[in-house]
């Protein structure tokens, strides 16, 4: 029992010099965090019973792999932490999914006589159809940004793993990224900072495997607040990247 | 010989001029006193009520105008003594003694005929002490043109009690958000006689102006993207300067109207770049990894200071007008911004978030880089911009809550609002000296 936690305090020890010392560091814990979550999915039959998003979480911990072995270790932090959170996403789905819900022996027995039925055998297909992103006009979420920041946080890369996967469901599909500010600091500093954003939601697309040409950006500075009044809460909303489908 | 002089003695009395010794306004005497002036309203010479109105119009104007140059300072016009519908506008029909008795050192008396649409006036300045007319000038205009006439003798006054050009002809353009869209509003350098340039529904920001004062280069969404427009400072159609891919900001004219510094990001990074005035001859000044913007000319041409990000936050730095020696101003704060060269050169204003994380107005001496503090504990204070004599300062503030706009005397003192209404205003601009919308001379 005691060996695992151990082992955790290890990596989180590891990750925290890293980020102290500020010089990159391969990711180890968020590999491995990210490999952990995948195997947890597999176990909860995603790869079936939430074929789509465990897919996603597959190909985004390969590019993390990839992205390591080219020793781009900041990249590869963050697509293993978009890949452990869709990983966990697809192990939920699986788990939620109500084709799923019973145990695999019992899913067998009931598979026989419902394939003779309307609804047909429970295929990789139909969980697929159950996807919001399949849907042509899921809407896209918008990300959030820290003060002064352009850079993608967690929470944001967990957003934009389904928008890319979106895009990539709807290959004819074109974005155009805005990036916003709230409304302290210069005007033209702001636009900017804009378009810092959404360069930035653009380079993660593009990582996760979205074509440059079909995402456009531009930057509208504090000109086009979500939230006009002059707040933290409003200005936390108003620091942000929407995606418009052309 | 004699025959000449006596010439040249009755050209002294009429002409004010050096050769005579008169009243002198001496401003930068560090026990300078503001100089009190009394100006009552204008005589109606014929033009009903309506030309009544206007008179006392006028007079309120020219008030506002002389106590906004903080050179003077009005005599409240409730007490003045002299009974206006027995005194006129003449020395001879002048009681002195009873402009004396209230305190004023200057008198101002007019007269105004409003004949149609036309506005005539006869503005005179008197020295009390001496009971002597000093200045006398004669305009004439449309209606519409009342303010600009009355600021151009403030100007006058100006110049003849104290020796330096006034800046009441100049004039502010600023942004004002209007029923939620931002467009580009010009108005006198008093706040006064403001009207909105664009009339679109895009977003329309960061004005400012062409070297004469006749054009306003801003950054309108109007093609989808933040491109450089110019437009006519009297109002017209607003032609396309500079649609490049990206960010088409912070236009800055040189000073010889040849050449615009501004902000583009068509090669994937906000640079500094310069074109000539329609938008040819492209050249690009800055190569870094951070953001530089906020390009402005020094008033000879030959630098350019901005804003850059390259050392982690942004700093004012200063270039040659060719990109060459870029070399990092300020040292203080992390968060410096809207860099504006006073008229002289040798100091620039620009916008600060101190350690409260409130923006602050400041100046820092280009040679000994000695930061001064212009703005404190007022609410929000960004974005100044020189008067072209470097008296004074405009500025936005949130003090009062909506961002306005507020002059203020170089060192800081006597901040004071001059736009009221709805709506925010902010960025404000302003102009050189100018030849103007109105075709007045410089």
């Amino acid at each position: 029992m005691i060996r695992p936690v151990r082992q955790l305090t290890l990596l989180l020890l590891m990750s925290l010099l890293g980020l102290l010392s500020g010089c990159p560091e391969p990711p180890k814990a968020e590999m491995d965090l990210a490999n952990q979550a995948l195997e947890a999915a597999q176990a909860a039959r995603a790869a079936d019973c939430a074929a789509a998003t465990f897919r996603s979480a597959q190909e985004m911990m390969e590019r993390a792999r990839l992205q390591l072995k080219r020793g781009q270790y900041d990249e590869a932090k963050t697509t293993a932490l978009a890949a452990r959170e869709l990983a966990e996403k697809a192990k939920r789905e699986a788990e939620t999914n109500p084709d799923c819900l019973k145990k695999p022996e019992d899913a067998g027995k009931e598979q026989g006589p419902k394939s003779d039925g309307d609804a047909g055998p429970v295929t990789t297909d139909a969980s697929r159809g159950a996807s919001p992103l399949d849907d042509p006009n899921y809407e896209l979420k918008r990300v959030f940004f820290p003060y002064n920041e352009a850079s993608v946080t967690e929470e944001a890369a967990r957003i934009l793993a389904d928008n890319a996967e979106w895009m990539k469901r709807h290959p004819t599909a074109k974005i155009q990224v805005e990036g916003h500010c709230d409304e302290r600091g210069s005007v033209e500093y702001n636009l900017a900072l804009g378009e810092r954003r959404a360069q930035s939601v653009r380079k993660y697309l593009t990582d996760l495997g979205v074509r440059q040409s079909r995402i456009s950006i531009i930057s509208y500075g504090e000109e086009s607040p979500l939230d006009p009044s002059s707040t933290e809460e409003a200005y936390s909303q108003n620091r942000r990247a929407e995606f418009r489908k052309r | 010989m004699r025959k000449h002089l006596a010439w040249l003695l009755l050209l002294a009395a009429t002409v004010p001029g050096p050769a005579r010794a008169r009243l002198q306004v001496v401003i930068d005497d560090p026990n300078f006193q503001p100089f009190p002036l009394a100006i009552p309203d204008l005589k109606n010479l014929g033009g009903g009520a309506e030309g009544e109105k206007l008179a006392r119009q006028a007079a309120e104007i020219l008030r506002g105008d002389l106590e906004l140059s903080d050179f003077f300072k009005v005599v409240p016009p409730k007490s003045y003594l002299e009974d206006p519908r027995a005194a006129g506008i003449t020395r001879s029909t002048i009681d002195f003694g009873a402009w004396f008795q209230v305190g004023a050192e200057g008198l101002i008396k007019g007269g105004l005929e409003l004949a149609g649409d036309k506005v005539r006036l006869d503005l005179r300045l008197f020295e009390v002490a001496r009971g002597e007319q000093s200045l006398a000038s004669k305009y004439s205009g449309s209606r519409s043109q009342l303010s600009r006439l009355i600021h151009r003798f403030a100007d006058d006054v100006v110049k003849h009690l104290t020796g330096e050009r006034g800046s009441f002809s100049t004039r502010i353009v600023c942004v004002r958000k209007s029923k939620g869209i931002k467009q580009i509003y010009v108005m006198d350098a008093d706040g006064r006689n403001g009207r909105v340039l664009t009339r679109n529904a895009s977003i329309n920001i960061l004005p400012t102006w062409n070297h004469d004062g006749a054009r306003i280069f801003f950054t309108s969404y109007i093609a989808h993207n933040p491109d450089l427009w110019v437009i006519p400072a009297a109002g017209g159609k607003p032609k396309a300067v500079s649609q490049h891919r990206g960010l088409n900001v912070g236009a800055s004219a040189s000073p010889n109207g040849e050449w615009i510094a501004l902000t583009l990001s068509r090669d994937g990074n906000s640079e500094i770049y310069k074109m000539r005035a329609d938008g040819s001859g492209l050249k690009r000044l800055t190569h870094s990894m951070g953001i530089d913007s906020s390009a402005a000319w020094s008033p000879d041409g030959s630098r350019i200071a901005f804003v850059s990000s390259r050392s982690g936050n942004p700093h004012i730095y200063v270039m040659g007008a060719d990109g060459s020696g870029q070399t990092r101003l300020t040292f203080v704060g992390t968060y410096n911004q809207t860099p504006e060269w006073s008229p002289l050169g040798t100091k620039i204003a620009f916008t600060a978030r101190d350690e409260r994380n409130v923006f602050d107005l400041f100046e820092i001496d280009v040679d000994t880089r000695e930061v001064t503090r212009l703005t404190q504990d007022q609410g929000n204070n960004e974005d100044p911009s020189w008067a072209p004599s470097g008296r004074f300062l405009v500025f936005s503030s949130t003090r009062d809550g909506a961002p306005a706009i507020f002059l203020m005397n170089e060192d800081g003192s006597r901040q004071r609002r001059i736009t009221r209404g709805a709506g925010g205003f902010t960025t404000p601009v302003w102009s050189p000296w100018t030849t103007g919308p109105f075709g007045e001379k410089p």
